[in-house]
């Protein structure tokens, strides 16, 4: 099967490289089957192709990348609809939206998208009483310095990202690759 | 739009299977109780709105893309 977009070209693929999300993602209950494909130039997004409309997709990203706090509760319903066993089966990532900056480049931390990664069965959850939000910057700081320099190495930018908020992640930094 | 009109402890039901029960009234703060199967997904509509307007923001730099990822690798089994 292939698809393409003015984006990126053709994609071709599989019917096992699909991950489908049967209730679509929120607002949006005609998406429901996905690619996740990584860059060629090394970064910390991936990108999630639609399947149903080539020329929808999104950045997703590891939340950890946005709060190193990042933690989710899911309900009974959601494990069992998944078939998650236990967190090992699952997969979290969070949609991000890009704003002209790497460096500004947002997450939203209120609505992870969940995959059960043996079955590749997702869901967008929706995690209310939460103190994240729909837009939540990026946190870690070196990673912030790198899209500061992807941006076109404004100094300002890069030292912005990096002297204060190092004190508060510590030695423990976030993961920056894929989430297990 | 239905209005009804509903004291505390009183009901609506929507169908057979949901129930909303109006728990307490305070100023004007109204506390609802909601019994319904698991499958209905229950949410407070601002957080409803703000996720799906942050999906539809995420999905609207597809057609004019500025951020230069460059080329996506094929699809592989890994996550």
């Amino acid at each position: 099967m292939e698809l393409s977009n003015t984006r990126f070209g053709t994609i071709e693929y599989e019917e096992k490289d699909l991950i489908h999300i049967p209730e679509g993602l929120v607002g949006m209950p005609d998406m429901v089957s996905f690619l996740i494909l990584d860059f060629e130039e090394e970064t910390p997004f991936k990108w999630m192709q639609c399947t149903q409309d080539a020329n929808r997709g999104f950045l997703i990203a590891d939340p950890l990348l946005f709060n190193p706090e990042f933690s989710l509760a899911l309900g009974e319903d959601d494990l069992r609809d998944l078939e998650v066993n236990s967190p090992d089966d699952l997969a979290v990532f969070v949609i991000c939206t890009f704003r002209g900056k790497w460096s500004e480049t947002t997450g939203n931390l209120m609505g992870p998208i969940i995959v059960q990664v043996e079955k590749r069965l997702g869901r967008q959850v929706i995690v209310e009483e939460s103190s994240f939000s729909t837009h939540e910057c990026l946190h870690d700081p070196v990673l912030k310095a790198e899209a500061a320099k992807a941006d076109g190495g404004s100094k300002d930018a890069i030292q912005s990202g990096t002297p204060t908020s190092v004190k508060a992640v510590g030695a423990d930094m976030p993961a920056r690759e894929s989430i297990g | 739009m239905l209005v009804l009109s509903r004291k505390r402890d009183q009901s609506i039901m929507i169908g057979e299977e949901i129930r909303i029960t109006i728990v307490d009234v305070r100023g004007d703060t109204v506390q609802l109780g909601i019994d319904a199967p698991r499958k209905i997904a229950i949410y407070r509509e601002e957080i409803y709105a703000a996720i799906q307007m942050a999906n539809e923001e995420a999905a609207k730099d597809v057609a004019d893309p500025q951020d230069n990822l460059g080329r996506l690798k094929p699809p592989s089994s890994d996550l």
